[in-house]
């Protein structure tokens, strides 16, 4: 009986998500079920309020990001290993991940970053309408595959733009 | 409905009584304990109307000395004052550099030992020795004996410093409710006083310590989004150069009284500069040292640049680990006697461009924020507000070639359980070392170790074959609990660890038992007394429990609940503690699906106000 993430904060099993609604929902679990809630209960509802509290925080770490949400969603429905990136698509990575080691100048490095903000746009409301109109769990996993990347290539860009800046 | 009916599962049976809590700040330079006292967060005096005791220990006599009485002994006998303990809080030997310290150290079991003329003495019994005295204080004040404290930690105090923090306050004969991290104490503080929300910084720069944490306050929901800092920055570094200002370095160094007279200048410069533009120094240290200068305000924040600079390097770094801009912020707290400084105050307004709340003391913002939250973990209060931390750094463990695997990252809001599968290497290999490291850094010799433990038991088979779930659970005061399973066979293989530093529990017992120093049938009287008292406890918790939640177990449930109740309830009238206790035991254990459903249940009431399509209304 035990209730999957969905289920526990009781909203619909779909990827768009209603994060403020989410979070609301988590605070009133949480403020109904944490272990500050008990220091002066039993030995066993500590424990089960220690237990519940966690599973809490587990499901709304992942809920709440976009990614590990998008891999839960897929998990629910489908159970087959993802299938490798396409080589288009492994050619477009190795030529964003040249672009970028060429790039010296923080103006560069600025367009460069919006192109990648551009493209995780993009993949992820293509991910969006995989998963929550087409129910294409599969493509939705080489999605998911191709939008895993484009958001580390955008943190190394963000971080290699403060280093520019901190300089 | 009863179903609407249902009281707070943790408050409901206690009666209303108001529990003694207090909120302890048990800082580098200076501690502080505060209590609620009629409805105002109070920081408590001692007997000399000092709220502010210096964290410092003396072992010149017996008993240790704390506070000023301690630091008046820190120019006579400076070999057995200990002061700045909170720096070696939780770490051994290899952690420090010995020479920033003018006291003998050691590597004494797995910590640190100092020298003193009362034995070698450990940084969690010298900081037990200051809670003791916070302790005492506060019970003569409130007129008794304290129900728990919330001791506040730096943010990103690691497990060992945590799990010594807690060590020290049970050998202070104390009941840790919470350990909290400073800067969300203070944020409490403000938070609940003021009802402000939005995104904070918390810039904390103590007498030996630099945090910054930046927190996301709404609804009652306290978040902290990251934390950032560095343990060996402070007030004394600004005295420190000061002291090198006034004189050459090799003076300082050579003789601990000379440096112990310098800083104090020092300290008394910087602290004039808060409220003057212009100082002169003239004073006679020894036969040899005169120092005579001069020194204006702007100079001093010249002169201290670089130490005001890393604690905005870090300032930057939270912000980006939050991933909030500088614009985006709605608030910057001000915390720790060191702000008060013109040239901080400054620095941080430029940095964020907008006034700073700094209208609480800041020496005492800390110590009334952790008063709050006791008053309210101890459940005195019926404020609506929730406390949620992260975890400060990540938990994993060493893989082949000394790489870390990352089991909980870093910001994972508490608590937290995470797990991980590993296999075998060998063929047929038995056994496994986890090694349980703490830090941001790929590799194992950057981070920090918390300790090991050895696998046993493992089927022998194929490389690769075994399946190792390795799980860590990290509770709500930052503490960690790691174990270890085999999967692909039935055979099972665990072991619960504590990270082997700081005491054991063995060890804790043994030194309180030996503080008591009291007679066998003392002991006796006392245990069949704590015994009673939770089997009384947990017979009107049940009995409560089960009145208002019977119809949520089946009925064979319900008779065993039954049953344990009424004999634990019988056991009480005896003297047998033995039987008391394994009683008490065995009603927990019955009484789980009750906790557990109960739990669910208050789950589904508090999203019953969320859901649109509630046929209960």
């Amino acid at each position: 009986m035990s209730l999957n993430y969905y289920e526990i904060f009781n909203i619909p099993a779909e990827f768009k998500i209603d994060l403020k609604n989410l979070h609301d929902r988590y605070g009133e679990i949480q403020k109904s079920i944490h272990p500050d809630r008990f220091t002066a209960a039993t030995k066993v509802e500590k424990e089960q309020s220690l237990i519940k509290s966690t599973e809490i925080n587990e499901a709304y770490q992942t809920l709440k990001n976009n990614l590990l949400r998008a891999k839960y969603l897929i998990g629910l429905h489908h159970e087959n290993e993802p299938l490798p990136l396409s080589s288009a698509f492994l050619m477009q990575q190795m030529e964003w991940e040249e672009e970028l080691e060429e790039i010296e100048g923080i103006e560069p490095l600025i367009v460069f970053k919006e192109n990648i903000k551009m493209n995780v746009q993009t993949e992820t409301t293509r991910l969006s309408k995989l998963l929550d109109q087409d129910k294409n769990w599969e493509e939705a996993q080489t999605s998911l595959g191709q939008l895993k990347f484009l958001t580390n290539l955008l943190k190394k860009t963000t971080e290699l733009s403060y280093t520019f800046s901190d300089n | 409905m009863a179903l609407l009916q249902i009281s707070e599962p943790g408050k409901s049976t206690i009666p209303h009584e108001h529990r003694r809590a207090v909120g302890i700040d048990l800082g580098t330079t200076n501690s502080l304990v505060a209590t609620i006292i009629s409805s105002q967060a109070t920081v408590v005096e001692n007997s000399f109307n000092e709220k502010i005791i210096p964290s410092v220990v003396s072992y010149s006599k017996s008993p240790a000395l704390v506070g000023t009485d301690a630091i008046k002994n820190q120019i006579i006998d400076p070999e057995n004052t200990v002061s700045s303990v909170k720096r070696l809080v939780g770490k051994n030997i290899d952690d420090i550099n010995p020479e920033s310290f003018s006291l003998i150290l050691k590597n004494h079991e797995n910590t640190i030992g100092i020298k003193t003329i009362q034995g070698i003495k450990t940084p969690i019994e010298i900081s037990s020795e200051i809670l003791k005295y916070l302790k005492n204080i506060a019970e003569d004040r409130l007129g008794g004996e304290l129900m728990g404290a919330v001791i506040t930690v730096p943010a990103y105090f690691d497990e060992a410093q945590r799990q010594a923090t807690k060590d020290a306050a049970k050998l202070a004969g104390l009941n840790v409710l919470r350990l909290i991290n400073e800067p969300t104490a203070a944020a409490v503080a403000y938070g609940l006083e003021q009802k402000i929300e939005g995104n904070f910084v918390i810039y904390d720069l103590g007498g030996g310590t630099f945090d910054v944490s930046i927190l996301r306050l709404s609804e009652g929901l306290f978040e902290v989004l990251s934390t950032h800092g560095n343990a060996q920055l402070g007030g004394d570094d600004y005295d420190q150069i000061l002291a090198e200002w006034l004189v050459n370095e090799d003076v300082i160094n050579n003789d601990p009284k000379v440096k112990e007279s310098l800083l104090k200048i020092a300290r008394h410069v910087k602290e004039s500069l808060t409220n003057i533009d212009f100082f002169h120094v003239d004073e006679k240290i020894t036969s040899t040292i005169h120092i005579k200068k001069k020194i204006n305000r702007s100079q001093f924040s010249e002169l201290t640049k670089s130490l005001t600079e890393k604690t905005l390097t870090s300032v930057k770094q939270a912000l980006r680990d939050a991933e909030i801009n500088v614009e985006d912020i709605d608030g910057v707290v001000m915390v720790g006697g060191s702000t008060r400084m013109p040239s901080i105050q400054k620095s941080v307004q430029r940095f964020f461009n907008q006034s700073l709340l700094n209208n609480l003391n800041p020496d005492e913002v800390v110590a009334i924020g952790a008063a709050i939250q006791a008053n309210m973990l101890a459940g005195n209060t019926n404020d609506d507000i929730l406390l949620l931390d992260v975890i400060p750094l990540s938990l994993g463990i060493e893989t082949i070639g000394e790489i870390i695997e990352r089991i909980i990252p870093r910001n994972s809001t508490l608590p937290i359980a995470m797990a991980q599968e590993f296999t075998t290497y060998k063929d047929g290999q038995t056994a496994m070392i986890i090694h349980v490291v703490q830090g941001e850094r790929d590799l194992v010799k950057d981070c920090r170790s918390l300790g090991k433990f050895t696998l046993k038991g493992i089927p022998p088979m194929v490389a690769g074959a075994a399946k190792i779930r390795v799980s860590f659970q990290v509770d709500t005061d930052g503490l960690l609990s790691v174990s270890a399973k085999e999967l692909s066979t039935n055979i099972e293989a665990s072991i619960e660890v504590k990270p082997s530093y700081g005491l054991s529990e063995d060890q804790i017992a043994l030194m309180l038992e030996s503080s008591y120093a009291s007679a066998e049938d003392d002991k006796e009287s006392r245990a069949l007394a704590e015994a009673k008292t939770e089997a009384t406890q947990l017979v009107e918790m049940t009995k409560n429990a089960l009145n208002s939640d019977k119809s949520l177990l089946a009925s064979s449930e319900i008779k065993l609940i039954e049953k344990d109740l009424s004999l634990l309830k019988k056991s009480i009238k005896t003297n047998d503690r033995i039987v008391i206790r394994e009683l008490t035991e065995k009603l927990n254990s019955t009484t789980e699906v009750l906790a557990s459903k109960r739990m669910d249940k208050s789950i589904q009431k508090a999203l019953s106000g969320k859901t649109i399509n509630s046929l209960e209304l």
